[in-house]
């Protein structure tokens, strides 16, 4: 066999597994999701389909196959059919380039797709096509409520993208590179990411969750105003495709935060005393780290209402964004006039932002929170907000 | 603090998390009703006597929104009396499709004799099989019928699916006994 | 990677043939989307991954979906039946293209390399983050913050084209003080800021309308 086409079927294999992977994650996600909700709401949750309702995934993965596939008559075809499939690819292919433990560590084979130098960047370019799912599911459903959801839900995402790539940007200043393999090698070195950027870190977080349309951000899907928002007309294995690319875009979210923010596939380094190595053993870390993120996803979800769609429009504008900016600004500043002050300063002054905003937060929050009633007698205009 | 109230919240549902459920898997265990929990009807009987208390008023009848109760009254064989006044109940049913289990019908009665009792499990299949007829209602009869036919396929005793908060049914329910 | 350069190059051609080609304009868009990430990918192939990137994150990830919704909220999806608006448009269409191919060829055929490939693709490394950014604020800094002013004048204008007339004395703003088909001349007859004769007209107006 040539050598090429053994890199080719190997990529090929390890691509088909991330996908496996991902999907099984997605499959059992569903039902920790809603066995942990039921906790936290003080019931048992499904239970049902096999012990502990641990086929409750294969019971639902074999209803939305064989239930009916709806196409609505005022669809668009093609591009009802294609919104579902470029939501879940762009998801899947994301994945591909996040690094999962060191070079040639899983039975001789790179742990990762793909390995891109501005892998960070290709990530943000491959999330952002995601909206496309959304929107044009929306548009091509040919009815109201889908399209009010698919513009809502991609102004949402678009909106929130913009405080996502600049709260990374003190970070990739830090480290400067934009592949993952330099970012979790800087991190090895330095100590984890967040010690240095934990405002970076909380604005990517918040940026994360209405990025992957989780409570408290889940606008797009907010029953009370408009149904299911652009999933309204979608039915059976189209409509599995879009709660797919949802739930992996949550894992992938869960990746970057632990693979930026929380050194990655690398373990803590004290660990090594006890058993030698624990910190380079391929994925498990790396695991570990997603299933906490993914916990907090639900766990937030179990607390937090929703927030009003201008609120979530004046959040994302007034505050993520100027604080990436002024983020980026307190990071570039530092690294331009730092002399040969530490890091660690710079970490002191994050972690004294975030306190800041902790100790203002009812200040601030009449940015987003203002009452929208105006006094008599001012003329309400067409517009605004 | 308007972050901290979030972190209240949060460390809340964390809690619960641990905590024991309030629900039950109800078919396998049993459900906990209060005693004044309205189900389906009981027809009494006097303690002593043994007799129906029923006298065929069709006062219930009368006082039911739901049109539900059918009552034909028939005069009492003074040699052996089914209840203690002249007349007494030959037909009494209730459609169970159509009672609001409002109980009315337990306020109207002079005697007592139709209570709502804290049965509920009356799920079937053919709309004729939810007319309750007086037997079906009589107190000492435990279960509904679909319940009832359930068990004599089986040949095992009726099982009820739940029990009541403090064990007791109320005063009225005269010899009704629930698990 | 000669073959992928190819195929992209073919799919970039086919989508924007759907560009023009399609009634539907969201089709029409999507095609664009479409030449726009092979364009990415040709990137990709000749090792410019920070450019691809780019392309991606900028022009089919925020640009078109701006696009799209403004078709969407305009609901001009709808196929284009009537004649064209401007006469002769594709003549002078056919006119534009010409020459423009006729540029391409000329420049195809006098083209000189600045210097020799080798250096260049020396001097790129690879096209990451890095030497971009190196080349953009060192070599070309002036035109990068040229065009920097340019987007912050363009994002100006924007906010001026879109703030709303301050209003009259009255509280009335302007537009919505426009007679309700009062003839063009006998507004600009008024003189501005003359709120109670308008207000007069509009209710002599009506009064006709009633009558």
């Amino acid at each position: 066999m040539p050598d090429w086409l053994a890199t080719l079927l190997i990529s090929l294999l390890k691509a088909v597994l991330v996908v496996l992977g991902l999907l099984t994650t997605f499959a059992y996600m569903t039902l920790i999701e809603r066995r942990l909700l039921g906790r936290m709401q003080l019931r048992p949750g499904p239970n049902r389909v096999g012990p502990m309702g641990l086929l409750q995934p294969a019971a639902d993965a074999i209803k939305s196959i064989f239930k009916e596939d709806l196409t609505v008559t005022l669809a668009d075809k093609l591009v009802y059919t294609l919104a579902p499939i470029v939501a879940i690819g762009m998801a899947l292919t994301a994945f591909g380039g996040l690094p999962a433990g060191p070079a040639g560590s899983l039975f001789g084979e790179n742990p990762w797709v793909y390995n891109l130098d501005t892998g960070i960047l290709a990530l943000l370019a491959l999330t952002s096509m995601g909206v496309y799912g959304i929107f044009l599911g929306g548009w091509a459903s040919g009815s109201k409520y889908p399209i009010l959801g698919g513009l809502r839900s991609s102004a949402q995402m678009i909106s929130y993208e913009l405080g996502m790539g600049l709260s990374l940007l003190g970070l990739l200043m830090i480290v400067g590179t934009t592949s993952f393999h330099g970012i979790v090698g800087w991190q090895a070195q330095n100590g984890p990411m967040i010690l240095f950027q934990s405002l970076g870190f909380v604005l990517f977080l918040i940026s994360s969750f209405a990025e992957t349309n989780r409570t408290p951000f889940d606008l797009p899907e907010a029953e009370q105003e408009i149904v299911a928002g652009y999933l309204t007309e979608y039915s059976a294995i189209k409509w599995a495709l879009f709660q797919m690319a949802e739930y992996v875009n949550m894992i992938t979210a869960s990746a970057v935060m632990s693979t930026l923010f929380f050194g990655g596939w690398k373990g803590p380094q004290f660990l090594n005393a006890l058993i030698p190595g624990i910190s380079d053993w391929p994925l498990i870390w790396l695991i570990v780290k997603i299933a906490f993120f993914l916990f907090l996803f639900i766990w937030v979800r179990a607390t937090l209402p929703r927030l009003r769609y201008d609120q979530l429009m004046r959040f994302g504008w007034k505050l993520v964004l100027p604080l990436a900016l002024a983020n980026t600004m307190l990071t570039a500043a530092f690294l331009a006039f730092r002399g040969s002050g530490g890091l660690w300063f710079l970490g002191v002054l994050s972690l004294a932002g975030v306190l800041a905003l902790l100790v203002l937060s009812d200040r601030v929050r009449t940015l987003w929170n203002q009452p929208s009633i105006r006094p008599e007698g001012d003329i309400v205009r067409a517009g605004g907000d | 603090m308007g972050v901290l109230e979030i972190a209240k919240g949060m460390g809340v549902t964390l809690g619960k998390l641990f905590q024991k459920p309030v629900t039950v898997s109800y078919p396998e265990q049993r459900a906990t009703l209060q005693p004044r929990f309205r189900g389906r009807h009981i027809l009494t009987r006097h303690p002593g006597t043994n007799l129906e208390k029923c006298i065929g008023c069709s006062l219930c009848a009368a006082a039911c929104p739901a049109y539900a109760i059918y009552v034909e009254a028939a005069e009492n064989d003074p040699a052996a009396p089914v209840s203690p006044g002249e007349r007494y109940a030959k037909v009494y049913e209730i459609n169970m499709l159509r009672c609001i289990f409002c109980g009315m019908c337990e306020e109207a009665c002079p005697t007592g004799a139709v209570v709502l009792g804290n049965e509920f499990e009356m799920a079937d299949y053919r709309s004729r099989d939810f007319v309750y007829a007086k037997e079906d209602m009589l107190v000492g009869v435990t279960g509904s019928i679909p319940q009832r036919r359930e068990a004599t396929r089986l040949g095992k005793p009726v099982r009820l699916g739940f029990q009541l908060d403090g064990g007791q049914p109320r005063a009225e329910l005269e010899g009704v006994k629930y698990p | 990677m000669m073959l992928a350069f190819i195929l992209l190059g073919a799919l970039a051609i086919v989508g924007g043939v759907i560009t023009i080609a399609a009634k539907n304009a969201v089709h029409a868009s999507l095609g664009l989307v479409g030449t726009l990430l092979c364009v990415a990918g040709l990137f990709a192939t000749l090792n410019a991954s920070f450019l691809a990137a780019t392309q991606v994150i900028v022009y089919a990830g925020a640009v078109m979906v701006l696009f799209l919704f403004v078709i969407m909220l305009l609901n001009a999806n709808q196929p284009v039946t009537e004649r064209d608006p401007v006469p002769y448009v594709r003549e002078l269409a056919g006119i534009g293209g010409t020459l423009l191919a006729g540029a391409f060829v000329v420049l195809a055929f006098t083209f000189k390399d600045p210097r020799p490939l080798a250096e260049g693709a020396e001097a790129l490394r690879g096209g990451s983050a890095l030497v971009m950014g190196e080349t953009l604020l060192t070599r070309f800094l002036l035109p990068f913050e040229a065009v920097s002013i340019l987007l912050l004048v363009a994002i100006v204008g924007a906010v001026a084209l879109v703030q709303r007339p301050a209003a009259q004395p009255d509280g009335v703003p302007d537009e919505l003080e426009e007679p309700v088909g009062a003839p063009q001349e006998e507004r600009r007859q008024v003189p501005r800021g003359a709120a109670p004769a308008l207000m007069q007209t509009r209710g002599a107006q009506d009064g006709e309308v009633r009558a």
